[in-house]
């Protein structure tokens, strides 16, 4: 009832508040370009968080990558949104948010926006991070598209493998393939992809645990996707549908278990979405959604059964009204998301929002933007609200303000609490678990967000950063990958920790230099740091490297070829839950990670070829205490593009926006 | 004498790289007209001279080296295909190795029909094992090798040539192969057919 009230409130609002439009702030967002990915030589989808300055990543095996947006939150949740061309994929399963399992081929990306910052973008509340990517358009007519990518780790021990000096082997990368077909006329566009990789976590750090695991088999790793799209025009706008599923048989590291198993997991994912109202005013839109995640067991030593299941059923509505100089934007949306397993436990709940913001330029050089938005789950509210102030100083300088509050439940970074809880009841004699009490089922985030940017002169520009996180009830969990020879460890744990009040402050600055027309530069730095509270959120921030810096340089002296060049350093980070263990070691040193990569095109930009070195330094990088060292590396990706083999010129046309204004 | 060497193969490597860099035609000069105009297809025989803990366990023989020069916007791009065999001298395995590489180099005009190339290669060294006690899955294994490649040519007879060349290549195995090669043979220079500088441009 309450929410029901709020929402009338919300709709009341925005039908006083409405008025015409001025463009917003982009604060807090980051555009990552195709051209981009392309001449960095990114080869996965998640290589693209390289490129994302303000989030952290790690890695254990190398190819599933953990993210934290922004000092948003820390790893354990994985919890951050994912769309596709508007729509939201739940990737995130069971405390994994692999982007290397989404069903795209990184050739088909147009564009990725990254949301850093809390506030509302298509009706999500982006207070965990939002990552959002835009697919190529479908080419006019016939298209096909194909890829090719394989790629070894140094390391390996080639002929000494019969000397005294022998080693364990180090297995090669991918290969991975993608093929893409796209059809496109004047009532309907359909394209279609399909993706296979290949990944082996044969690190000398973690092929013997995974092998052991995996009852002896050699560990690999298999990723099969496809993903349908398709876009109907009819007279009131374009309906698209999406259909997509993604198999992966990986070794997943279970919090439940502190080891990593051997599991199948498989996403499926629909969608549709289209106008309901498409007038010069006022624009509604409408989206449905139904995912269907599941894990099941492999092949294991322990013979560990798994089979469990998430299946979310969304929908919802967002409206745009632009009078005068104010846009309002007013939506609601509903979700279903039933956890269960085949023996044990079947649970649903429900969330309800309603969300409203509202643009509005007081002055020329002020503008101001107000996010509201609200949660219902199982009677419980959550209210979030963000606002934005940008100060246009002059044509060459401006500053952009971002406050915002947030309540986050528990149901919305954990689906699957009750099961996990189920779990621990079940096996409380099997190993340690402990609850710091009290754990709040609810946390309350503060978060400031200052951005200063400044044109030094035509080709160069500065901009520095401020975050500041105030976090109240923030829980997280630690869980040692530490285990024996035993199925459950004698001496490891996970813990559950809260902690009352932490503060985090982030500073970060960035320079672009265009040193000619076919040279650019570009100097990022990041600094974040744990400022007060509860000692144990300070130890836990200690696992985000301090200092991060990245020099990039992109030559390129022609069309059709580019060589691009990255130095990043990352500061040492420590696990302290790794501290007490006697193998592994809980500090992870500084390191200096040199990339290179080339890239040519052929054949009037039908062919691309690209060769990537990674780590050319061959620095020991280690991203977790447990994981692999991602030593030099280099990939070889071969792409077709067939675009418009039969063109049907003259009443075809493409089916989506590739980025949004 | 370790040290001595190791100072003098550093010397070597810095000299090769300011050698390919120092010139400013190299990174910044216009770009060459003349890309993909002329193939220049090499054959040499080719030898290991050096000697190092490597060749107390595999006797490098006499290899050959098949490989492709092409003007590029800026300097020259070579790829190309070498193949030594390995004898052994213990108990482990023979096998023959296949380097394939792609390499960038700038070549030097130092009299009228005598170049002189330095060139960085980077590709896959690919290791054969023909022992049958061997298991079939282990009886290949790739690694990355980098090379630098210092050859000079001198013109005998209209688009024919005949060069020497040194190589040093070091493979990233996780105890790394160093091997210093020798190699002598012929080049013959024509012009690209038209449809393939298309497709390369």
């Amino acid at each position: 009832m309450k929410g029901f009230i709020a929402l009338i409130f919300f709709l009341f609002l925005s039908a006083v508040l409405m008025s015409p439009l001025p463009a917003g702030p982009a604060a807090g967002r980051q555009v990552i370009t195709r051209q981009q990915i392309q001449q960095a030589g990114l080869n996965r989808l998640a290589d693209i968080l390289t490129l994302v300055d303000s989030w952290d990543t790690y890695s254990i095996d190398g190819f599933t990558w953990y993210a934290a947006a922004s000092q948003l939150s820390g790893y354990d949740t994985q919890s951050w949104t994912v769309l596709i061309d508007g729509h939201e994929v739940r990737s995130s399963n069971y405390g994994v948010n692999n982007l290397n399992a989404l069903p795209l081929s990184i050739d088909l990306i147009d564009s990725v926006i990254i949301i850093s910052e809390p506030q509302i973008y298509r009706g999500y509340f982006t207070d965990r991070g939002l990552i959002h990517f835009f697919t190529k358009e479908a080419p006019k007519g016939f298209s096909y598209q194909g890829r090719f990518m394989f790629g070894n780790e140094s390391g390996d021990p080639g002929p000494y493998r019969y000397t005294p000096y022998r080693t364990p082997n180090v297995d090669r990368i991918g290969a991975d393939g993608s093929n893409y077909v796209a059809l496109n006329n004047q009532y309907l566009a359909l394209s279609y992809n399909y993706l296979q990789q290949v990944y082996y976590p044969t690190d000398v750090r973690i092929l013997e645990r995974n092998r052991r695991m995996g009852s002896g088999k050699y560990p690999r790793i298999d990723v099969d996707t496809y993903y349908l799209k398709g876009g109907l025009t009819l007279p009131g706008g374009e309906q698209t549908f999406y259909l997509s599923n993604s198999t992966s048989r990986d070794h997943r590291p279970f919090d439940y278990l502190l080891q990593e198993v051997p599991v199948i997991s498989s996403n499926l994912q629909s969608g549709v979405q289209g106008p309901v109202w498409d007038g010069k005013a006022l624009q509604m839109h409408y989206y449905l959604d139904y995912a269907d995640n599941t894990i099941r067991d492999r092949d294991n030593l322990f013979q560990l059964e798994f089979d469990w299941r998430l299946r979310y059923t969304s929908g919802g509505l967002r409206a745009v009204y632009q009078a005068r100089s104010l846009t309002t934007t007013a939506g609601l949306g509903m979700e279903e998301v039933r956890a269960k397993t085949a023996s044990y436990f079947n649970h649903a709940y429900r969330k309800i929002w309603a969300f409203s913001s509202f643009a509005y330029p007081f002055t020329r050089e002020r503008f101001v933007k107000l996010d509201l938005f609200l949660l219902r789950v199982h009677n419980r509210y959550a209210f979030k609200t963000a606002l934005q102030t940008r100060f246009l100083k002059s044509a060459d300088q401006q500053a952009v303000l971002n406050l915002s509050y947030s309540k986050k439940l528990l149901q919305e970074e954990n689906p699957y609490w009750k099961i996990e809880h189920a779990f621990y009841r079940f096996n409380s004699d099997r190993f340690a678990y402990f609850f710091d009490i009290p754990v709040a089922d609810e946390t309350r985030h503060f978060t400031l967000d200052g951005q200063w940017q400044y044109r030094l002169h035509a080709r160069a520009s500065l901009e520095a950063n401020l975050k500041y996180r105030i976090l109240r009830q923030y829980r997280f969990t630690v869980a040692p990958l530490d285990h024996g020879l035993d199925i459950f460890p004698r001496n490891a744990y996970r813990r559950v920790l809260a902690v009352q009040d932490g503060h985090i402050v982030g500073l970060g600055l960035n320079l672009r230099h265009n040193l000619a027309e076919t040279l650019k530069q570009e100097l990022v730095y990041n600094y974040n740091e744990c400022l007060a509270g509860d000692q144990n959120l300070q130890d836990y921030w200690r696992r985000f490297s301090r200092h991060k810096a990245r020099y990039q340089v992109t030559w390129n002296p022609v069309p059709g070829f580019a060589v691009w060049s990255g130095l990043q350093f990352l500061s040492e980070a420590f696990w302290f839950e790794y501290e007490i263990s006697p193998t592994k070691d809980a500090g992870l040193k500084d390191r200096f990670l040199w990339d290179v990569s080339f890239e040519k095109w052929f054949w009037h930009e039908k062919i691309r070829a690209n060769l990537v070195f990674r780590n050319l330094l061959n620095d020991r990088a280690v991203y977790h205490p447990a994981g692999a060292a991602l030593d030099l590396r280099y990939f070889v990706q071969m792409e077709l593009h067939l675009d418009s083999i039969i063109p049907f010129e003259g009443w075809l046309f493409p089916i989506s926006k590739a980025v949004e204004p | 004498m370790y040290t001595m060497k190791r100072k003098l193969k550093n010397i070597f490597c810095a000299f090769f790289v300011w050698l390919i860099i120092s010139f400013p035609q190299t990174l910044f000069g216009q770009g060459a007209p003349s890309a993909f105009s002329t193939l220049k297809i090499s054959l040499d025989y080719v030898c290991n001279i050096n000697d190092n803990q490597f060749h107390q366990y595999w006797h490098p023989g006499q290899g050959a080296h098949l490989a492709v020069q092409t003007p590029f916007y800026w300097g020259d791009v070579l790829a190309g295909l070498q193949y030594v065999p390995h004898k052994k001298r213990t108990g482990t395995p023979s096998f023959d190795s296949y380097y394939v590489y792609l390499g960038w180099g700038y070549s030097l005009n130092l009299f009228r029909n005598m170049h002189w190339l330095n060139a960085l290669q980077a590709g896959n060294y690919y290791m054969v094992f023909d022992d049958p006690n061997i298991n079939v899955t282990q009886r290949q294994e790739s690694e990355l090798g980098i090379a630098l490649y210092s050859s000079l040519s001198l013109r005998l007879y209209k688009q024919l040539y005949g060069y020497g060349a040194v190589r040093y290549l070091k493979v990233f195995t996780h105890k790394r192969l160093e091997l210093t090669y020798l190699s002598a043979g012929a080049a013959f220079v024509l012009k690209t057919p038209a449809w393939l500088v298309e497709v390369l441009k």
